[in-house]
């Protein structure tokens, strides 16, 4: 059933491709520095796909325009995290984001995300039937989810820049661990550099 | 294609997961994993495993975590661990214990196994030390499931017993803690102590000879007061913040899933049904291991009339069995009067 699905979704994909509806080169690539609970460190790479772009004007209080750029974004997220003695967590989340930015480029963003980690535990040992004791390979496959915001510069809204920069907390929960779901708290520092527009 | 990725993943693998130091030293600091039923348990050792004594610590609870408090020596240990080795652990379903674990896998049975098999790994890794179980509260309950588990297995050298919670019937802990006031009000009394308030905590524990109801209990509690109010030392193990910041920021442990998860509770549930409306203390007897109880004289929760009983009913030797009474501590005589803790824990290590 899910092997049913899986060719679906790519199909569906390579067609949206063949149709020259959807381009795998993204809008933006992305790399960051993300410090599980800061200071475990990790990386990752991400693809930023625009998928809607629209402006809004406001009058400001003293009458004057104020406009606010939005955007829906999908980011393909590949990384990882090293957390000494815990665990080693290599992840592939797609995100869905929505965007707002300022004249000057300033930009807040909030997001959700839901994908997959693998994680490799250290050092573990296990008791065989035979009373000998061997180190074992370990780890565990989850599903990732994780809430963010972003708060970042963009410089091509005022410039024609290509990088933007961002900082992003983000929780995320790994599950099904007994008998909810693991947390972490990821901190992401990252730049964006610009490969294509959105039209 | 799929190849060159795996050797990839081993490749990453094997540069993140540094390999951990088992040689025997003076001032160890290891950590590693024990797999049991496709769950894998964080052990914490510290100490001088070169004296080849190594003590396993099974923490209270249930649902508590181990490894978070021994980061910081919050059970203030580092005495004990000048002269021998302390491993820690986090106890299946809390902490920093990673894996997707079936509740029906959270069984008395399963901890005990857990507990075995953190054993042979120990043995294993550090070259055959004598390894000895130091347990505290619900600990102590998880302790003598396991040695009466496995009593023919000779597993473990020693117990050291802080303050352990042995039996869980409700009916039988309240007449221990009757017994507790009404011995305290005569002690207190006998020694010209506040006289008058004594004398009518005794009236009080004889006009209630069993206590059952909420009210008689808060009237039981009402005379003892909270730890730190009136006669029950303050001593608390609880986490200062500098500490908790030590641990979320400045160490190995994860400790999101430790504080921020209701998997710590739900553990507790299962585990506290099973054991709800039991009494081990009769079944001490088939123990025969040297044994070292510590109670401190103000616990309240597990009362030393229940220590003082428990410790009568072991089948070990008169000779190899002992029991101490802190006049100083609660229910955490680590907290209380740790110096002299460390001093009776390495004395008994000394002598077995």
């Amino acid at each position: 059933m899910r092997m049913r699905y899986l060719v679906l979704f790519v199909c569906f994909g390579l067609s949206q491709i063949a149709l020259g509806q959807f381009s795998l080169m993204p809008h933006n690539i992305g790399v960051s520095y993300v410090g599980e609970m800061f200071r475990h460190p990790g990386g990752k790479l991400s693809l930023m796909y625009n998928i809607d772009h629209w402006n809004k004007v406001n009058k400001s209080k003293r009458g004057l325009a104020k406009t606010r750029i939005n955007d829906i974004t999908l980011n393909v997220n590949f990384g990882g995290f090293y957390h000494q003695r815990y665990q080693t967590a290599l992840f592939f989340l797609p995100e869905i984001e929505y965007s707002q930015s300022n004249r000057k480029g300033w930009y807040w963003a909030t997001g959700i995300g839901l994908g997959y980690m693998r994680t490799i535990i250290p050092n573990t040992y296990e008791l065989q039937n035979d009373g000998t004791v061997t180190e074992v390979n370990a780890g565990h496959n989850y599903g990732i989810t994780n809430l963010y915001v972003t708060i970042g510069k963009d410089l091509f809204v005022q410039k024609q820049g290509r990088f933007r920069f961002f900082v992003k907390p983000q929780f995320a929960l790994a599950f099904p661990n007994y008998p909810t779901a693991t947390g972490y708290f990821l901190f992401e520092l990252g730049t964006a550099y610009k490969l294509r527009y959105f039209k | 294609m799929m190849k060159r990725l795996l050797y990839i993943l081993l490749l990453v693998e094997s540069l993140m997961s540094c390999q951990e130091n088992f040689s025997l030293q003076e001032q160890t600091n290891t950590q590693f994993n024990v797999r049991v039923n496709g769950v894998e348990l964080p052990v914490f050792v510290r100490g001088n495993t070169a004296s080849k004594k190594i003590l396993l610590f099974v923490n209270s609870g249930p649902g508590l975590t181990a490894l978070d408090h021994a980061h910081v020596d919050a059970m203030n240990f580092n005495a004990i661990e000048q002269e021998y080795a302390i491993a820690y652990f986090d106890q299946r379903g809390t902490g920093n214990a990673q894996g997707t674990i079936k509740k029906e896998s959270l069984t008395l049975k399963q901890y005990s196994k857990d507990i075995f098999d953190i054993v042979k790994v120990i043995e294993a890794r550090f070259e055959n030390p004598d390894v000895y179980l130091m347990s505290h509260g619900f600990g102590s309950y998880l302790s003598a499931f396991f040695l009466l588990d496995h009593e023919d297995s000779n597993s473990v050298k020693g117990w050291v017993n802080l303050d352990g919670t042995l039996l869980t019937q409700e009916t039988r802990i309240w007449e221990y803690r009757h017994a507790f006031l009404t011995n305290l009000a005569n002690e207190e009394i006998d020694q010209g102590s506040s006289v008058d308030y004594w004398t009518s905590a005794l009236a009080w524990a004889t006009n209630n000879p069993t206590i059952s109801t909420d009210t008689q209990k808060e009237e039981w509690r009402g005379f003892l007061g909270n730890p730190g109010e009136f006669i029950i030392p303050n001593g608390q193990e609880d986490l200062k913040t500098g500490e908790t910041f030590n641990i979320v920021f400045n160490s190995s442990y994860n400790a999101l899933p430790a504080y921020w998860s209701r998997n710590a509770k739900l553990t507790a549930e299962q585990i506290s049904n099973e054991a709800r409306n039991t009494n081990l203390i009769p079944e001490l007897d088939r123990l025969t291991l040297p044994t070292l109880f510590i109670w401190g004289r103000y616990d309240e929760v597990m009362p030393p009339e229940l220590g003082e009983d428990a410790f009568d009913e072991m089948g070990t030797s008169s000779t190899d069995k002992y029991l101490e009474i802190y006049s100083q501590s609660g229910h955490e005589p680590f907290a209380n009067e740790s110096s002299k803790l460390a001093q009776d824990v390495v004395d008994f290590l000394g002598k077995y």
